[in-house]
This record gives structure tokens, sequence and C-alpha cells, in this order.
């Protein structure tokens, strides 16, 4: 379908003319039909007065000529009209000429109703009755008129008025376009400012104030489908940049040390400690970037946990075996139920790992950490809780973010909260940090297991 | 024992059998999937090393053509994408292990022995190094004869290098083996435990005989 078929301007503009049309039309047609009933009605008033005319005089005159005489006194002044009167012995008057007899000859058919005849090109309307003369004769009367100053003034009537119903069609037409145009203006806007969108300017946004009531639903989905373009959008740059700066600076490390190993020779044991530093960059280069895909993927939703029931009591007893040896002078507690949820395995062991890790190192010697596990409402409860100087309320927002080191040039990479609440948000859970009175708390909520 | 190597990234290849053949294995590279898949048909070797992403074909057809052919040799392989799917699938297609890259080189090395030792002879069940011995039964240990108390967890870390002596063990082979840890966070647990084991075995006694290798991991050798 071609592309002016689809606009909305010209089908409104096309429809606007074609409503005038019809409704010119009708009224013309009802009127031109009016018209001429009206001419008809008074055609047959004249008609049959002129006949009864004829009756009458021909009922009072004595003979054919006197009928005649008085009949042709009648009608003096008359125009249009003709009028025959014919016994059985032959033609008795005849108006305003000869040409009445022809008529009257071609009215054979006409009665007492007015009725239509064509004669020599010619229209009339006519009528017919019989006539009892004073005499004793029988007569036929035939009175005729010519109608053609009716039909003319009809037949104008109409041409006028198709060209009226044409002019009214253009012009609605036109009018319909710019109404149209007018009405579509708003469109338009939101199509200029759409043009204006780049990536660069995503904050762009249509005023949804100047937008007419029927637009405004179109507006705002369009304003919320840029608002979460320019989300994921800011989260890709800031992905890209923070991932930049994190790989940078291990990278700028390895290079000095390189080059400067390799500004003069040096002994094997020197040598073999470069190497052996430099595989422990690659090492931490590499789980950035596995830990940042991880990431990636979470973010995406193409993180998809395997489902197995798990029994967290134990598997919090064998965090606890593995982590417990960084807790030197911390008591570690395991408190609760044997709580169990559908999930995978390694995710979570790596998720409630993250958070014991934390939980130890931000506990001072003598402190004491706890995993607490209970179910409420359906919902297994994770805790991970330490003593120790509180994370500042400012701070707990952003806490889950990545890079986020609340410590300058503190250890790790940064990602292990962010990993743990991805890991969450995969298995349709919760997570959540509080903190009073010298102690934090990392709180997991999980939809409990179908074992549970 | 011999090994193939198929791996079309030159570094990595080159490496890969270099490292191999000073660990003591016969290694043979190919570097695409069509000479890898007549390796693999034709030659004697007792494992393969099969990276995914081949030219010609890939390594999941390597696979599945040395499994019609009736070859059973173990199987190890290599994968740059950490896709669920993947790993799934290059089980199914019966490989025994694989490892995703980037891999540490020890822990290459520690999965080629655990798949060439499957299948061999029942373990031994008393080990021993120098006057180091390990009753695996008894759950005992002594060193000069005196008897060391050692926890559940040290105990299993000590058999783990008598069963593996002179192979470098890296962290995350070690905290998967000994705690079932498969996510080495970047803590040094591995490290802590080690100083303590090394405190009971190797402390009072020489030879020492627990290593480090800085960068790569754990040997248990006498040196």
């Amino acid at each position: 379908m071609p592309a002016w078929k689809h606009s909305i301007t010209l089908r409104l503009a096309l429809a606007f003319a074609l409503l005038a049309t019809l409704v010119f039309a009708a009224l013309g047609i009802y009127l031109s039909r009016s018209a001429d009933q009206h001419m008809a009605e008074l055609d047959a008033h004249e008609l049959l007065g002129k006949l009864a005319l004829a009756r009458h005089v021909g009922s009072r005159e004595a003979s054919p000529e006197a009928l005649a005489a008085r009949l042709a006194d009648a009608l003096v002044g008359e125009h249009g009209v003709m009028l025959a009167v014919d016994s059985e012995n032959g033609a008795i008057f005849r108006w305003p000429g000869e040409a009445a007899g022809e008529l009257a000859a071609a009215a054979t058919a006409v009665g007492e109703t007015p009725g239509r005849l064509s004669l020599a090109g010619r229209e009339f309307r006519a009528v017919a009755g019989g006539l009892d003369t004073a005499w004793g004769e029988t007569a036929r009367v035939v009175v005729a008129r010519d109608i053609h100053h009716h039909t003319d003034f009809l037949d104008q009537l109409q041409r006028d008025f198709w060209l009226a119903v044409l002019a009214a069609a253009l012009l609605t037409a036109v009018v319909g376009l710019l109404v149209a145009r007018h009405g579509m203006r708003p469109v338009r806007a939101i199509a200029h400012a759409a043009g204006r969108i780049s990536a660069g300017q995503l904050a762009e946004r249509i005023a949804e104030r100047e937008v007419p009531p029927e637009l405004a639903e179109l507006v705002q989905a369009f304003n919320a489908m840029l608002g979460r373009l320019e989300e994921s959008f800011q989260r890709l740059s800031d992905f890209s940049a923070d991932l930049a700066h994190e790989l940078r600076t291990p990278i700028h490390s390895l290079r000095m040390q390189t080059e400067v190993s390799l500004g003069k020779p040096r002994s094997v044991d020197e040598y073999r400690d470069l190497l052996a530093s430099n595989l422990e960059e690659y090492e931490r280069l590499a789980r950035i970037i596995a830990d940042m895909l991880f990431l990636a993927k979470a973010e995406h939703g193409l993180v998809v946990p395997q489902r197995e029931s798990i029994r967290l009591r134990e598997l919090g007893q064998r965090l606890f075996d593995y982590y417990g040896l960084l807790a030197d002078h911390i008591a570690l507690e395991l408190q609760g139920d044997e709580v169990s949820v559908d999930g995978d395995r390694l995710m979570l062991e790596r998720a409630i790992g993250n958070l014991l890790v934390n939980a130890i190192n931000h506990t001072p010697p003598a402190g004491r950490v706890v995993l607490r596990l209970t179910m409420l409402d359906g919902q297994a409860v994770i805790g991970v809780s330490n003593t120790g100087t509180p994370i500042p309320p400012e701070a707990q927002e952003r806490i889950f973010d990545r890079f986020v080191r609340l410590a300058p040039g503190g250890e790790g990479s940064g990602l292990g909260l962010a990993i743990t609440r991805s890991i969450v948000v995969a298995h349709n859970g919760s997570i959540a940090v509080r903190a009073q009175d010298e102690v934090t708390e990392f709180v997991i909520v999980l939809p409990a297991g179908s074992a549970a | 024992m011999k090994i193939l190597i198929v791996e079309d990234e030159p570094k990595t290849g080159d490496y890969l059998k270099q490292g191999l053949g000073e660990a003591g294995f016969a290694a043979d590279l190919v570097r695409n999937g069509l000479d890898g898949m007549h390796e693999g048909l034709s030659g004697d070797y007792d494992l393969l090393i099969l990276d995914v992403n081949l030219p010609g074909l890939d390594g999941w057809q390597v696979l599945k053509a040395l499994r019609a052919a009736g070859r059973d040799l173990p199987v190890l392989f290599l994968t740059a994408r950490d896709q669920v799917e993947d790993r799934v699938k290059g089980l199914e297609l019966g490989a025994d292990d694989y490892l995703v890259k980037p891999f540490a080189f020890s822990e290459l090395l520690a999965r080629v022995r655990t798949l060439l030792r499957r299948g061999r002879a029942r373990e031994a069940e008393n080990l021993g190094l120098a006057d180091l011995e390990l009753d695996v039964l008894k759950r005992r240990a002594t060193r000069a004869g005196r008897r060391i108390d050692l926890t559940a967890k040290e105990f299993a870390l000590l058999e783990l290098f008598l069963r593996r002596p002179g192979e470098v063990l890296s962290r995350s082979f070690i905290a998967s083996q000994v705690w079932d840890m498969n996510f080495d966070s970047d803590t040094n647990v591995v490290e802590v435990a080690i100083r303590r084991l090394r405190a009971k075995v190797d402390d009072e006694f020489t030879p020492k005989l627990i290593h480090t290798l800085r960068g790569m991991g754990y040997v248990l050798e006498i040196r």
C-alpha cells in the first residue's frame, strides 16, 4: 500500500469532503424533488381551472361558434397554454392555433388527472375531460401547458447545485486538511523530539503538559521507554568505565614492573619473583573479568540457577569449616533451624560465603560473627551479622553496587556484594543490610524450598 | 603417558605442550579439529585435551566422532565461555572434565593427573614421604615416629599432598578438594591452613616437605 494511503491527514480531509458531498447531494436531491412537485401542483391547478372554465362556458353557450368566441375571450393573455375542444363532428376550438389540434390528437391517453406529454420535442403537462354542450353534443376538452420554463429552471437549479456541491467538497477537503494538519501537530512534535534524541542525549523528554489528552498515553509510554533506555545505557557505560578503570590499574603496575625488571640484567631469582608476582596479578585480572561477566549476565537475566533442594545449615557448616580459618580470635556461631531452599548450590555457597568473609574481615578481635537461619512466613531468612563499627547509613544503599569499597584502598575486587545481590535476585529473593548498636547484619530472604 | 592436545590458539597450544612435557608427559599438539580427530582415532593416547572452538570441525564434533568410533580415552575439554549449556553439552557428549579459560596451569595438571589415575588400582592406604607417614584407615599421622595430632581437614589436606607428591597444587584445587569450596573468593584461607599444617608437620623437622611456589600454589616434595 503506498504511503499516501496511510496519511491520516489526507484520509481525514477526504472523509470530510465525502461527508460534505453526501450531505449536500442529499439536500439537493430533496430540494429539487420538492421544487418539481410544487410546480406540478401549480400546473395541475391551472390546467384543472382551464378545464373547468371550458366546461362552464360550454354548458352555457348555445352554439359551437359562440363557445369558441367566449373561450378565446377568456384566454386572451394566456401564454404557454393550449386548449382544444372537439366534438364528434370535428374541431370546435383551437387555442392558440392549429398546433393545439395535434396536441389533442396526441393526448388520447390523458384523463382528468394531469399527466405529462411530449410533442415535437416539447414538454407539456396536459389534462382532458368530457364536455356536455348546451346544444346537445358531447365534446372533449384537452388543456395543455408548455412546461419547458419549469424544466429549464429545474435543470439550471440542478446544475448550479452540483457545482455548489463540488465547491463545498473541495472547500471542506482543504479545511479538513488544515484542521487535520493542525491536529497532527503534537504528533510531529513527538517525532521531532524523538529525532533529537541520540545516545548522548537520552535525558530528552517530551513535555506531557503540552500534549492533547488523546496523545498523553503515547507520550507517557514514549517517555517511560526513554527512561528505561537511559537507565540501561547509563548502566552499560558505567560498566565499561568501571571495567576500564579496574583493569587499567593492575595492567599499569604489571607493565611498570616488567619494564623496570627488563631494564637491566638480573638474577634468576629476581626474574622468578617478577613472573610470580605477574602471575598473581593475572589471576586477579582473570577473577575481575569473570566476576564482571557474571554480573553482566545477571543484569540481563542470563544467570539461571539450577534448582536443587539445599539444606542451609549444612551449607553454613561447610562455609564455617572453610572461612573459619580466617577467624582468629573471633567467635563464629551458627544459629537457628534447619532451613531448605531450592537453588543453585554453588551460587548460594558463593553468595553466603561472600557475606561471611566480609563479616569476618570487619570484625575486631574478640568479636562475633553469627549466621542465623530462620523460617518466617514461608520464607527462608539468612542473616549474617558481625560486631564492630557499623556501616554508616549513607553507605548502606550503595554498598551493593559494584566496585564500592568502603575503606579506601580496601582489599578485594569490590564485587563481592554485587555478586551476592545478583545471585539472590536470580533466586527471586531480596537482600538488605541493617546496622545498629555496633552490629551489622546482612539479611537474605529467599522463597522456602519445596522440601522445607 | 601420552596426551593429545587439540588447540588452535598458537601460544596456548605451545605452552600447554611445553608445560605438560616438563611435567613428564609425552604431549602432541595439533591445531585443528580434523587433525585432532585423525590423531585421536589412530594414535595411541591416554588422554585428550580438547578446545571447543576450533577451525574446521569443532571440539564437539571431534568428541562425537571419537565416542562413536568406540574410543573411550578420557577427554578434558577447554572452553572460553562459562555457559552452563556448554558444560552440560560437553559432559553429555562424553567428556570427562572441563576447564574454563583462563585457568591456572597447575589446575589443568591436577585435573589431567586425576583423569589418568581414574580407574587404576585402588588407592593406597598407607602413604608416606621421607619420614612422614600417614595411615588413611586409622587416621594416624606420624613424623620421625612421633604422633602428630591433626584435625579432620588437616588430615585431608596432608592426604591430598601425599597422594600427589611433587605435584603443584593450586589454592583453588586445594579448596575444592579438601573443603568442597568451588568459589575461591580472594581470601587466604588455604594459606592459613597450609601454615597450620606446616607448624605441625614441618616446623620441628628436617627436611622441610611442604613448599610454596609463589603465584602457583604448594608442592610436597623432598628438596
